[in-house]
């Protein structure tokens, strides 16, 4: 170990260099894999705002309120292989609605459960990825569970990239197995009925993404899902619903970049999504954010404000009876009335050298009136307004 | 893209093809049987010389280099082969103690070489305090220069690209040939029938006259000269090679060339030559690659001692 | 339902591949743009799996966007 090394000429350093360099570059790099090692981790506080006291028939009004952990750890496994993985911890309590139904006056009053609920959700996904030189291939395991519902689900999914990258192809498909065990059976014969129950998924999904000009881009997406076994909700009173569902929803995304000075890009984002399944809900989504991000040497800062707007119409079998045919589907579940929900939020990341923290609000508001078409005359008190906050920090090396 | 090289076949199976690009002439001389394949080279070395004069040109206002020069304060999202481009030029810079800086294009802004005329210190100041490529921030992905820097590669991009030429043609299953891009030439292996290629090095005095012919069989051979741009005033050369310290060109040595593994290494390592003046004999003598060098008073000096054939 | 989605499937492909093929060439080094992070279809992993949960289990759509839903106990 004495031997003092003798330094480097020029020449052997720039030849080394040269030598990883002048052999064919190739010109239409794909996707590449990315080099570092992230771990992420973001704590949410989801808090909805309690149910209107004069709507509710027990008196029982203070609603969800959960806690979430995320922690991500996105790493190189191989060559060309890449592994990304979420571990999900949250603790919800709080009290649902059981059912909604429109009395004598034409009010809509809503019975809440009345004891307050306090459950754990646990949640894992991994999901590798094979980077290849004109596209991807990865697939995904995940698996979920709660104290009254288990989950599984798997899939896979590619992409590829053609004319010079100009488009770039995706697809996939996914299946789900989830499993009931509703708490506190001898409440209810739905809940008993339920016990055991299964509902099962698949989802194609094919998309494409398409450079539009040097500032912008386009993505369209199509998925389409099956669900069929036990699709009501057997918290829920006299929730009786079709058991298999078929949806489709297909998805426009825009990108456009915007300058407005040195050391600042900004990118205008444009989602758009249409929905529609066979219990006759039809839906629209419109999203917009602007990605503001300012660039220093060792930091970076980054705002997004956001508006989102979310229509849809009710399902086939939704009804507000208070004792509606045992023969027929029915439901008095909100999230199958006509309604529309307007969400605002603003997230912030600050980022110096490897380091990044991040802090973001949303705000959602769900009401009838903001279907803005077709909306019906019936209340529909069950609908949620919630308060969303994030704060989470990253490091990647 | 249309297409202008000139083929003609000069002896049986060696091929002269020549194009203009990169500002200037470029040919090549390829030892091949079929004609077809030596067109088939002849365009792809046409098509890849111009995407690189694209992507790199600073005359071009959406090549590459302009939009990093535009955005210059703001960190740029790169692709490998820019990375890799800045990189080496980096490895120059750090090699070279600062001398061979791709951000001392600015100095132009000072220097009009098509009249003797010297620059104003009033006006070369503020330009020198502009260079320095230890500001920097290159990663594999992104590069970010200050707001008032302005890089330009010139002083590789030619050579990189009679590299990548090189490269194409071998691709190809050509073996034999040598490519010249207005000076700057790569030989791709020896003629057909074993012997070398005989690399003609200007004469700094007389530049139109050999000064001697160097038997290359396979590597990049450049020249870095006082000759190419400059003046001449009050018994001085004033050429277009400058010190990025002080601003004025550099004057020790009339030309100097070297042969190495590729027409890059060759070009940079010729150039450092220069701008090292004095000193950039022993430098030269410690990289152990052959070179030919010329100083302003007419002395040469090379290594190893017999390589040309004069 | 299935022939249709075929149908709407089949017509999304060929006609995005059109679209594709009429767009005018923008070289790769001229995208510099549009790789920036401030153009990222999604926003960060962890953000978009919650957002998207809590959407999918208050509304009575899911899918969309390069993903597929289900997963949970939240039938909507």
């Amino acid at each position: 170990m004495s031997q003092q090394q003798k330094p480097l000429t020029a020449f052997a350093v720039l030849s080394a260099a040269a030598a990883s360099m002048a052999l064919p570059v190739a010109d239409a790099q794909a996707e590449a894999r990315p080099d570092e090692r992230v771990i992420s981790y973001r704590n949410s506080q989801y808090q909805e705002d309690d149910a209107p006291a004069s709507r509710t028939f027990n008196g029982v009004t203070d609603r969800y309120s959960v806690n979430v952990h995320q922690l991500g750890f996105d790493t190189p496994i191989a060559d060309d292989w890449y592994l990304t993985s979420e571990l999900q911890y949250e603790t919800m309590s709080g009290a649902s609605p059981m059912q909604t139904y429109e009395n004598s006056d034409g009010q809509s009053v809503l019975v809440m459960s009345g004891a307050s609920i306090d459950d754990t959700r646990i949640d894992l996904k991994l999901a590798p990825t094979r980077y290849f030189e004109q596209g991807t291939v990865g697939g995904s395991v995940a698996i979920s569970s709660e104290n009254d519902y288990q989950s599984l689900a798997a899939g896979v999914n590619g992409s590829l990239a053609l004319f010079n990258d100009m488009a770039t192809l995706q697809g996939g498909v996914s299946l789900a197995h989830d499993t009931l065990s509703p708490t506190d059976p001898e409440l209810s014969t739905a809940r008993q009925q339920a016990d055991g129950a299964t509902k099962t998924t698949v989802s194609l999904f094919q998309g494409v993404s398409l450079v539009l000009n040097k500032d912008s881009a386009l993505n369209l997406g199509l998925v389409a899902t099956h669900s069929s076994g036990y699709l009501s909700d057997p918290y829920k009173t006299d929730d009786r619903r079709p058991d298999s569902r078929a949806m489709l929803a297909l998805s426009s995304r825009y990108r456009h970049y915007l300058r407005w000075g040195p050391g600042q890009e900004n990118g205008w984002h444009l989602d758009a999504r249409w929905y529609q399944d066979d219990w006759s809900v039809r839906s629209q989504t419109l999203t917009t954010r602007l990605v503001s991000r300012w660039t220093g040497v060792h930091w970076r800062f980054e705002l997004t404000p956001m508006l989102r707007y979310y229509r849809q119409s009710q399902a086939a079998f939704y009804g507000l009876e208070q004792t509606p045919d045992a023969n027929n589907p029915h439901s008095s579940d909100a999230r199958l009335s006509t309604y529309g929900a307007l969400a605002l939020g603003l997230s912030s990341e600050l980022g110096w050298k490897a380091w990044s923290l991040s802090l973001d609000y949303q705000t959602y508001d769900a009401s009838e009136g903001l279907a803005l078409v077709g909306d019906t005359d019936k209340e529909t008190p069950g609908l949620v307004d919630y308060q969303l906050f994030s704060l989470g920090v990253s490091y990647q090396y | 893209m249309v297409t202008r090289e000139v083929i003609q076949e000069v002896a049986e199976g060696l091929w002269r093809c020549h194009f203009t690009a990169l500002g200037g002439p470029c040919e090549l001389h390829l030892g091949c049987d079929d004609r077809r394949l030596t067109q088939q080279a002849a365009a792809a070395v046409e098509a890849e010389t111009r995407r690189i004069e694209a992507k790199y040109s600073r005359y071009q206002p959406d090549s590459v280099l302009s939009q990093l020069n535009a955005r210059a304060g703001l960190a740029c999202p790169i692709d490998a082969e820019t990375h890799q481009l800045l990189n080496f030029a980096w490895l120059c810079f750090q090699q070279s103690d600062g001398l061979f800086d791709i951000s001392s294009g600015v100095l132009q802004q000072a220097w009009d070489f098509r009249q003797p005329r010297l620059p104003e210190p009033q006006t070369l100041q503020p330009l020198l305090r502009r260079i320095g490529l230890e500001r920097m921030q290159l990663q594999s992905d992104q590069v970010q220069i200050p707001a008032d820097m302005e890089l330009d590669l010139g002083g590789l991009g030619k050579e990189y690209a009679v590299d990548r030429a090189a490269a194409v043609c071998q691709q190809l299953g050509i073996r034999s040939g040598l490519i010249d891009f207005g000076g700057d030439i790569q030989v791709l292996g020896p003629k057909a029938d074993g012997s070398p290629w005989l690399v003609a090095v200007r004469n700094p005095a007389q530049p139109d006259q050999p000064l001697a012919g160097l038997p290359v069989y396979q590597g990049g051979v450049a020249s870095s000269g006082n000759y190419e741009r400059g003046f001449d005033l009050d018994g001085r050369r004033y050429c277009h090679i400058l010190n990025p310290r002080t601003g004025y060109p550099v004057d020790y040595w009339a030309s100097v060339t070297v042969v190495s593994g590729s027409a890059l290494l060759a070009g940079c390592l010729s150039t450092i030559a220069m701008l090292k003046q004095a000193t950039a004999l022993a430098w030269l003598q410690q990289q152990k690659q052959a070179f030919l060098a010329v100083t302003t008073d007419g002395r040469q000096h090379r290594w190893p001692d017999q390589p040309s054939v004069e | 339902m299935n022939k249709g989605i075929t149908r709407v499937a089949a017509g999304l492909l060929c006609g995005s591949l059109l679209l594709a093929s009429g767009c005018a060439q923008v070289a790769p080094w001229q995208r510099g743009h549009l790789g920036s992070d401030v153009m990222s279809w999604d926003s960060n992993a962890l953000k978009r799996s919650l957002d998207d949960h809590i959407h999918s289990s208050k509304e009575a759509s899911s899918g969309g966007f390069g993903a597929a839903g289900g997963g949970c106990g939240c039938n909507g």
